[in-house]
């Protein structure tokens, strides 16, 4: 990996953080969600100081260019970020829809307001 | 003071009814709400029997989201104070006035009622988080809270209304040590708990490993970068 290049990775780790951090403070973002990402830029925080470990690493994969490697490893966490955003907008939706149906029903001409038994 | 109890309930349908019995023979003077999170057994029919006042969130949210609607509640409805009591029976009703008096006395914002004020906690992997948490709170706002883990908390009017309408006020350690940094008042009651009556227990070892690793990074790190909870209105 060449300096540039973990210059760069250190940059968009502690920049990546202190975004994250200043979602928090604005109550933007929720803490559980932040941990993902505080993670995150601790990795790559790692990989640029210790660009050790990421060749270490490289070599036992095959993989010939380190710099490879930390492509891999940011893809793969984007990928795993996306499943779990997926699930939870699945949640969000599925909540949104029983709040909704729960308003119609309510508010429809011939309900009373009234404890619903059935989810 | 006007003091509400509130309930969290998710599928208790098993233990919520003596529980809400337990509240009614003990501590008559204070209301009751249950806020039923979306439970899919008969914890609905169970509140409606007895006739208590319930609270039917439309999905599941979770204990923090539960806990929320019970503080807007007792906010709007202009209460001073809100106590958080178990669906399980875990929390002895007879220590609520406890928690009320000291709150009374010392204009405390926080009363929560603790097991170990005397600072022995017994040998298990979940006290040791719970020693870990006390650390944490220790080290970063200089108080000790001997049981930051106790579910039974009083909440005062200042601290209900950031709870009722602001985010990341989770009924968890991390918020005491924020309430702490913010200039809350915070006091420990000595009180017992109970194993228990029904049900199993959501804190399986993989998501309290989780839940450590939340709070530790809430407590040690974020907390700094939140601006000081404005505790001034009511």
């Amino acid at each position: 990996m060449s300096v540039m290049m973990r210059i760069l990775l250190f940059l968009g780790s502690v920049l990546t953080a202190a975004y994250v951090l200043r979602c928090i403070r604005r109550s933007k973002m929720r803490t559980e969600d932040s941990l993902f990402w505080l993670f995150f830029s601790l990795i790559l925080l790692f990989l640029s100081i210790f660009p050790g470990a990421a060749q270490a690493v490289a070599g036992w994969l095959g993989v010939i260019s380190t710099v490879n490697l930390v492509y891999l490893v940011v893809i793969f966490a984007l990928i795993i970020k996306l499943l779990l955003t997926d699930q939870k907008v699945s949640k969000l939706e599925a909540q949104l829809q029983h709040l909704v149906q729960e308003y119609t029903v309510e508010h429809s001409d011939d309900c009373a307001p009234s404890e619903t038994e059935e989810r | 003071m006007r003091v509400l109890i509130v309930v969290p309930a998710y599928n208790e349908a098993e233990s919520i009814g003596r529980t809400l019995e337990e509240l009614q023979k003990q501590v008559p003077q204070y209301d009751v709400v249950v806020v039923n999170d979306g439970s899919t057994d008969e914890t609905a029919a169970v509140c409606r029997a007895q006739g208590v006042k319930t609270l039917a969130l439309p999905d599941n949210f979770g204990i923090a989201g539960a806990v929320q609607t019970g503080m807007r509640y007792a906010h709007r409805l202009g209460y001073d104070a809100a106590v958080q009591i178990d669906a399980d029976g875990q929390h002895d009703p007879r220590y609520i006035p406890d928690l009320v008096s000291r709150m009374e006395e010392t204009g405390a914002d926080l009363v929560i009622g603790s097991r170990f004020v005397d600072g022995k906690r017994p040998r298990s992997l979940r006290m040791r988080g719970n020693a870990l948490l006390s650390d944490a709170i220790r080290a970063t706002t200089g108080r000790r809270i001997m049981d930051p883990t106790s579910g039974m908390r009083l909440y005062g009017r200042r601290l209900l209304k950031v709870m009722a309408y602001g985010t990341n006020y989770g009924p968890e350690p991390d918020t005491i040590a924020y309430f702490i940094r913010s200039g809350a008042r915070v006091e420990e009651v000595p009180i017992r708990m109970r194993e228990r009556t029904a049900g199993r227990s959501y804190l399986s070892l993989g998501r309290s490993i989780l839940y450590m690793i939340q709070m530790c990074m809430n407590i040690w790190c974020i907390q700094w970068v939140r601006k000081r909870s404005d505790l001034t209105c009511r």
